[in-house]
This record gives C-alpha cells, sequence and structure tokens, in this order.
C-alpha cells in the first residue's frame, strides 16, 4: 500500500501478511506511518496505490459485513467523554446492530474481559486514563470482531495496567482473535508474535523477534544497525 | 505566591497568542476582513430613511381628477406604484400578499365630486406591519392633498380632497408585532445552525467522528441520525418562543398556525444544512463560531426585519435575497401580523422548501462523499 499526501509518501510501498490468531506489532517511531496503515487497514483513509485484505474483505469495500468484521481502537480515547460505560456500549451495540438480548450478553461478556463493570454508571471522562483505554478495548470487542486493530493502545498508561492490558490481549489472541497492534516501544514489540519495523513509510523487516534480532544482543540493537545499514 | 499584579512573562504569553492568530490564515482573514466587510455591507445598506414604498391603487373612477391624483402618487418619492389593481378586494389581497404596502382606493364619482367641489374621501390602506412604513405613508397624505389641491386650484381655493388613511393588521403601530416573528425567525436559525456545526466539529476533534465511520453506520444514518434530534431542538424552540410571543408580547397570529408550522420545517432544516455544511468547512469550533456569525449578522440586518430590501443598494439586496431568512420573514409575518394565507406566500414557500431541500441534501451529499 501507498499513501501520499501530495508529493509526500508517508506509506511507501508496505507489504506484509498476518496469519489468523497472530498478535502483529508495527514497530516505528512517530511519523512513521503506522496510524495511516492501520486507517487503511480499517478502510478511513483510501490508498493512493496497492489494496489490502483483512479477513477476506477488500479494505476500499464499504460493505458492513467487512466493517462487522474488524474492531478500531484509535490512539487517543476516541468515546464519548460525556456518556457512562454503559451508554458508550450500547451506542457501539446499536452502531453494529446487535439484538438487545445479544448486546446485554456481550456487554456482560466484555465488561468481565475488561474489568469496566464496576464503572458502568460513570461518565468515561471521569475514568484515568488506563481505564478509559479498557473501555475503548470494550468497545471494540462489543461486536465480537475477528480482527482487532489498536493503535498505539498501552500509550500514557501506567505498567501495571499495561501488564494487565497485554495479558487481555494474550488471552484473546489465544482465543482466535487477530490483533494488530502499533507501538513504538521496544519492550512491547517484544511481547507480540511477529512485528514489523516502519520508518519514515518505509516497512524495513518484518518477521518472528528472534528473526528479527537475528545475530544481535537485543531487538534495539538490531534494529539500529538495520537503520545505520539503510542509511549509509 | 502569584497576584494578579504579577506580570512576569507577559511577552511571552502576548509572543505565543500572536503566533496563534498568525497560524491560521483563514481565522485571520475572517477576523480581519470581516469587520471591514460588514461595516461597508451595512453601512451602505441600513437606510432609515423610508421611500419608494409599494404601492397599489384601485381606480373605479378613471375620471380625469383621478388620473392627476395616480399622477400625484406617482411624483411622490414616499410611494412606488407597482400596479393598480381591479376591485378593494385584490387591493386588500395585495397588502395582505406582501406584494404592497400601501393601498389607494379612488371611489367612483372622484372626479365628478371633486370638480362641483364637494368634500371627497380617498381611503389610503396601509400595512401597519411595519411601524416605519407606516408612519411615512402617513406623512406622506398631507403633502398628496397639498399636491393636488394646487393642480385644481392654482389660487388657492381648495376643494376638500381629504387621504384618510387606515391601517390594516396591526392598527396600534405595536413594536412587538412588527419585530418578534421575525426574532423568532432569527432564534429558530441560530440555534440549529450553531448547535450542528459545534456537535459535528466537536466529534471530529475529539477522534469520534473516525471512530463512528469504522462501524456499519452509513453516511446517511450518520448525517440524519445527527440532525434528526437537532432538528426536534429547533422545532420545540419555535414553538416554546411562539408561545412567549403570544402570552409575553402578546402578539396575536392572525393566519393559520398549521400553515406556521408546516413552511417552519423547511426553514428547520435550512438551519441544519447549514450548521452541517459549517462544520465542513470550520477547521476548529473557533472557526465555527466565527462562520455562523458570519451568517447570523446579515441575516439580522439584511432580512427586511428593520430595513427596506428595496432601499438597500444593489449588492446588499442581492445579499438580502440570498438568504434563507429574507423569505422565511415574508412568512412569518405574512402568517402572523397579516393573516395571509399559502395563496399569498407561496413564493416564499416555495423559495424556503427548495432552501431546506437544497441546503440538506447539499450538505449531506457532500458530508457523505467526503473521507474522514
Amino acid at each position: 500500500m501507498v499513501k501520499r499526501y501530495g508529493e509526500q509518501a508517508v506509506v511507501d510501498g508496505v507489504s506484509f501478511c498476518v496469519e489468523p490468531g497472530a498478535l502483529f506489532g508495527l514497530l516505528g517511531p512517530n511519523g512513521s506511518g503506522k496510524s495511516t496503515t492501520v486507517k487503511m487497514l480499517c478502510g478511513l483513509v483510501s490508498a493512493s496505490a496497492g489494496s489490502a485484505c483483512v479477513g477476506g474483505f477488500d479494505t476500499r469495500s464499504r460493505d458492513s459485513a467487512a466493517r462487522r468484521h474488524i474492531g478500531y481502537m484509535a490512539q487517543g480515547f476516541a468515546l464519548y467523554r460525556d456518556l457512562t460505560c454503559e451508554e458508550n456500549l450500547e451506542f457501539c451495540a446499536r452502531a453494529y446492530g446487535l439484538s438487545p438480548s445479544i448486546a446485554r450478553a456481550r456487554k456482560r461478556e466484555v465488561y468481565e474481559l475488561t474489568g469496566t463493570g464496576a464503572f458502568k454508571d460513570q461518565r468515561a471522562e471521569r475514568l484515568s486514563g488506563g481505564w478509559q483505554r479498557r473501555l475503548g478495548l470494550a468497545a471494540a470487542l462489543l461486536h465480537d470482531p475477528a480482527v482487532l486493530f489498536l493503535d498505539e493502545p498501552t500509550a500514557g498508561v501506567d505498567p501495571v495496567a499495561r501488564r494487565d492490558l497485554w495479558d487481555l490481549f494474550y488471552g484473546l489472541a489465544g482465543a482466535g482473535k487477530t490483533f494488530f497492534i502499533t507501538t513504538h516501544d521496544m519492550g512491547e514489540a517484544q511481547r507480540c508474535s511477529r512485528i514489523g519495523y516502519i520508518l519514515e513509510g518505509s516497512l524495513l523487516v518484518c518477521g518472528t523477534v528472534a528473526e528479527v534480532r537475528g545475530p544481535h544482543e537485543t531487538l534495539e540493537d538490531a534494529l539500529v544497525a538495520l537503520v545505520r545499514g539503510m542509511r549509509s | 505566591m502569584s497576584s494578579a499584579f504579577d506580570l512576569t512573562g507577559l511577552g511571552a504569553v502576548i509572543y505565543k497568542e500572536v503566533r496563534h492568530i498568525l497560524r491560521e490564515p483563514t481565522t485571520l482573514v475572517l477576523i480581519l476582513a470581516m469587520p471591514v466587510m460588514q461595516l461597508l455591507i451595512y453601512g451602505y445598506a441600513i437606510n432609515l430613511h423610508v421611500e419608494h414604498v409599494a404601492t397599489v391603487y384601485h381606480d373605479a373612477d378613471r375620471g380625469r381628477v383621478a388620473g392627476q391624483l395616480v399622477s400625484v402618487l406617482e411624483r411622490t418619492p414616499t410611494f412606488h406604484l407597482v400596479g393598480s389593481v381591479a376591485s378593494t378586494a385584490a387591493l386588500r389581497a395585495a397588502l395582505v400578499s406582501g406584494r404592497a404596502r400601501v393601498g389607494f382606493e379612488i371611489p367612483a364619482g372622484f372626479s365628478r365630486d371633486v370638480e362641483r367641489g364637494r368634500p371627497v374621501t380617498v381611503p389610503m390602506l396601509v400595512d401597519g406591519s411595519d411601524a416605519a412604513i407606516a408612519q411615512a405613508a402617513y406623512g406622506s397624505a398631507a403633502q398628496i392633498e397639498g399636491a393636488l389641491s394646487t393642480w385644481l386650484d392654482p389660487l388657492g381655493e381648495s376643494p376638500a380632497v381629504e387621504i384618510r388613511a387606515r391601517t390594516l393588521f396591526n392598527p396600534s403601530l405595536r413594536t412587538p408585532n412588527f419585530l418578534v416573528p421575525g426574532l423568532i425567525g432569527l432564534m429558530v436559525q441560530n440555534i440549529t445552525m450553531i448547535l450542528t456545526a459545534l456537535s459535528i466539529v466537536n466529534e471530529r476533534d475529539r477522534g469520534t467522528l473516525e471512530q463512528m465511520r469504522v462501524t456499519p453506520i452509513g453516511s446517511g444514518a450518520l448525517v440524519l441520525g445527527k440532525l434528526i434530534p437537532y432538528g426536534v431542538v429547533g422545532y420545540v424552540d419555535l414553538l416554546l418562543v411562539l408561545i412567549a410571543m403570544r402570552t409575553v408580547f402578546a402578539v396575536p397570529i392572525a393566519g393559520s398556525v398549521g400553515l406556521l408550522l408546516a413552511l417552519s420545517l423547511p426553514f428547520v432544516m435550512t438551519g441544519l444544512g447549514l450548521g452541517l455544511l459549517i462544520s465542513m468547512v470550520a477547521r476548529s469550533q473557533l472557526q465555527a463560531v466565527v462562520m455562523t456569525v458570519f451568517f447570523v449578522m446579515p441575516s439580522f440586518l439584511l432580512s427586511g426585519m428593520f430595513f427596506e430590501i428595496d432601499l438597500m443598494p444593489a449588492p446588499a439586496r442581492i445579499i438580502s435575497y440570498a438568504l434563507p431568512m429574507t423569505y422565511f420573514l415574508e412568512i412569518l409575518r405574512g402568517i402572523i401580523v397579516r393573516g395571509a394565507g399559502f395563496a399569498d406566500l407561496w413564493v416564499p414557500a416555495v423559495v424556503t422548501v427548495a432552501f431546506g431541500v437544497g441546503t440538506l441534501a447539499l450538505a449531506s451529499l457532500r458530508f457523505a462523499a467526503r473521507p474522514s
């Protein structure tokens, strides 16, 4: 996929494959094209060239079945701050056309998974950053999508909440959900089953953590060597 | 401890505020050009001197003196003869429909009676829904009488021709009867436009609009789902201000309330559509507010609410006729003050419906076509 704004290519010929049930991490610094890649995969931004397929659906399709197939959690909190957790989830349930009985069951399930049930009648703006991220995840999970796109899901979250969130991702991936997570944190990237490193819109490397690390001692060393090699 | 008089860092704050102002060229142009542009438009457009009031007459006499009276009317700057009508009923209808503000009824036998030196009365019907126009018409009555008697009897033996003014619709010339109906339109337009624009800009700023676009919610559903609640709010507002007009200001509704409510619907739709269009152009809440003000001011000053459109210079008149408020004001004053029906108001009604459907359709299509 390529995404150009004017002359500038923000994403420049990125190509990769993610297996079902994988926890794929797209690693890269701020402004490297991670969010744009996620947005193209979610159909929010149209690609200038190339195409992508998510769960068998072309991302250019505006088909509602394609939308039901994915869950998306934006960078930063993108739910309604003045609504309660319950109202936010009710809105999501209606947006995905869940029947009232299924909606009730799914809400119960995601409350339990994310631990947000205790705050269901609280306004979202009252939650701490970590709990807001959990609520965001609950909303993304509500319609039981097969693929989850999480854009920097743990940014600004305390270490305990971060650990809890990752445990949650593992559990869900173990249950068959596919995760596509962006991060700029090396430590976080190492928790993924596969990673890709994107810099200035180009995907420099893609593989398991061991493959990317290669002969180097740490993942960071490997990426430093890679970038230096590319620049020289 | 910091006090109100501690000015440490004043330069830093001013520096960064100036950078903010200079950073957004659109906002800069709006805040610098808008006051100058508005001053020029309103300075030229607003004319408190009433002239060229649309006038019709019914000549049941067709005699020599009647012809002279018509020519006196033609020469009187206060009036602008827009036509003659065939009956007393048609004269009244022209005033009800708003086609004319003043009507002269020249009775049968007028010329004969004047020539025989008998006292004659010429009724002048005046639309009292606009007090300034009514006052100007009253003021011209003596002028017409004078001009006619000079022609009839240059020696000064004046025959008794009396122009007898009769005010229709708002005989006591109460200001609320004239002003409040117009204000109602403004309130409804402003509230629907501002609510819609800010609500969408706010969603975009917070990222919730993008989040919504990932869901199966269709573009049409998104637009309508946003607009219907605000449309209902606008409509409830309309009902509340109508009730306040009726109870607090004691302004009676002379025409059909049903027709008024029916024709308010496309006007509410126009407000919603404008809000939606503003939300697409504005890049921040500040810009959205500035743009709504840009629309509110001319709706207030150029729609004919206070100043006659016919007296405005051409550029201002063009703006007037491009404003939805101008047509809705016609409807409001027509129904509330003059008791006009659909047959009288079909032109502003058709324009208002066209504005409502057109603005909303254009805004919805553009909104749906826009990538996030």
